[in-house]
């Protein structure tokens, strides 16, 4: 390559690179505030096809939802403190939804599926006084389901011998078509939960 | 002047959440999550206050009903939920008190023996180290009472 266009090359590139670099402030500077809503960045990519099995064997997919507005959560039966924290939550907010408490469903996803067999989970599902659809389902089934709705879960063996999972713990607000509504804030009091469940039952 | 004691002491005692300092570890209003059959592990909440002089650390607690107590906190990491072991243990300052409760500090009881029905007491011994342990008698809590008493 000759002096001349190695030069023109180069500052063609420096003049690229300037080009770029400004075009990102200018992108940066000009960019519109963005509203600050961490659900709308699931909006899109949360929710869609399923197939589970229910606490009594059967198979269960997401068209069984359709028609009701439904609150999703995954967890699993070992965990003692946050899952059964917010499944009573979820009941709790759902007996304040007075008449309209049967139009909204509450569906467990198991992250276990290796110890969550159907019975454990129904079980489990008993200690919350409102019904709850658990789910569980192959290893393969639950990565899928958890994909669709932005979950991340990872086993974590413990130095006892025992393990635990962490798991995403957003309680997921999905539409009567299965479309994603809004998420319930864990650390949020309860007017704000139960608004946006009025408006989901109602809307 | 004695006007001035009166309200330093009872400006102390107010501080103290109306009480006086014990000058031991007290565990107040222990709890435990109801389980059923085949559930075999449950967790529970309560403050512990350290109303000695010095500083103290709960290094492990026991109850006939647990194959085994584990110590553990849970952190949220964006959404993500972590629950993790303290196998050193938590440090409670002397004069303060440190609350387990959901979503924070609890104790992990693992290996249940039989189901905990609610409304019945269980009792739970504290250990401090090679200080003397405290045991508590904890309430056993259904899904509605844990939401309401004990949850947010």
């Amino acid at each position: 390559m000759t002096g001349p266009v190695r030069r023109g090359l180069k500052r063609g590139l420096l003049v690229s690179a300037a080009l770029i670099a400004a075009g990102g402030i200018g992108w940066a500077v000009y960019r519109p505030e963005a509203p600050v809503d961490p659900a709308a960045s699931y909006a899109a990519a949360v929710g869609g096809p399923f197939t589970l099995t229910d606490v009594n064997g059967r198979p269960f997919g997401n068209d069984q939802l359709r028609g009701k507005p439904f609150a999703i959560f995954f967890g699993f039966t070992r965990c003692p403190d946050v899952c059964p924290t917010t499944l009573s939550r979820m009941a709790q907010l759902r007996a304040r939804l007075g008449s309209d408490a049967d139009t909204l469903n509450i569906v467990f996803v198991s992250v276990d599926p290796e110890s969550d067999t159907p019975a454990q989970i129904g079980r489990y599902l008993t200690l919350f006084d409102t019904p709850i659809i658990g789910l569980t389902g192959t290893p393969a089934q639950i990565a899928a389901t958890a994909r669709a709705y932005a979950v991340y879960y990872q086993r974590v063996p413990l130095e006892g011998g025992g393990y635990t999972m962490d798991h995403t713990a957003t309680v997921f607000l999905m539409g009567r078509a299965g479309e994603f509504v809004t998420t319930l804030d864990a650390h949020e009091s309860e007017g704000p939960s139960l608004d946006k469940l009025r408006r989901l039952v109602r809307g | 002047m004695k006007h001035f004691s009166l309200l330093a002491a009872l400006a102390a005692l107010a501080a103290c959440g109306g009480r006086p300092p014990s000058g031991m570890v007290a565990v107040h209003d222990g709890w435990a999550r109801e389980t059923t059959a085949g559930v075999i592990v449950s967790a529970g909440y309560g403050r512990i206050e350290n109303g000695t002089g010095q500083d103290v650390r709960m290094t492990g607690a026991d109850t006939p009903v647990a194959g085994r107590v584990e110590i553990h906190n849970v952190t949220d990491d964006d959404g993500v939920m972590r629950m993790r072991p303290l196998p050193e243990g938590i440090d409670i300052p002397a004069g303060e008190t440190v609350e387990l409760r959901p979503g924070s500090y609890h104790l992990m009881l693992l290996d249940l023996n039989r189901p905990l029905r609610g409304g019945e007491r269980i009792p739970v011994t504290f250990r401090f180290g090679t200080g003397a342990p405290v045991t508590a008698s904890f309430e056993v809590r259904n899904a509605a009472q844990a939401a309401q008493g004990g949850g947010q």
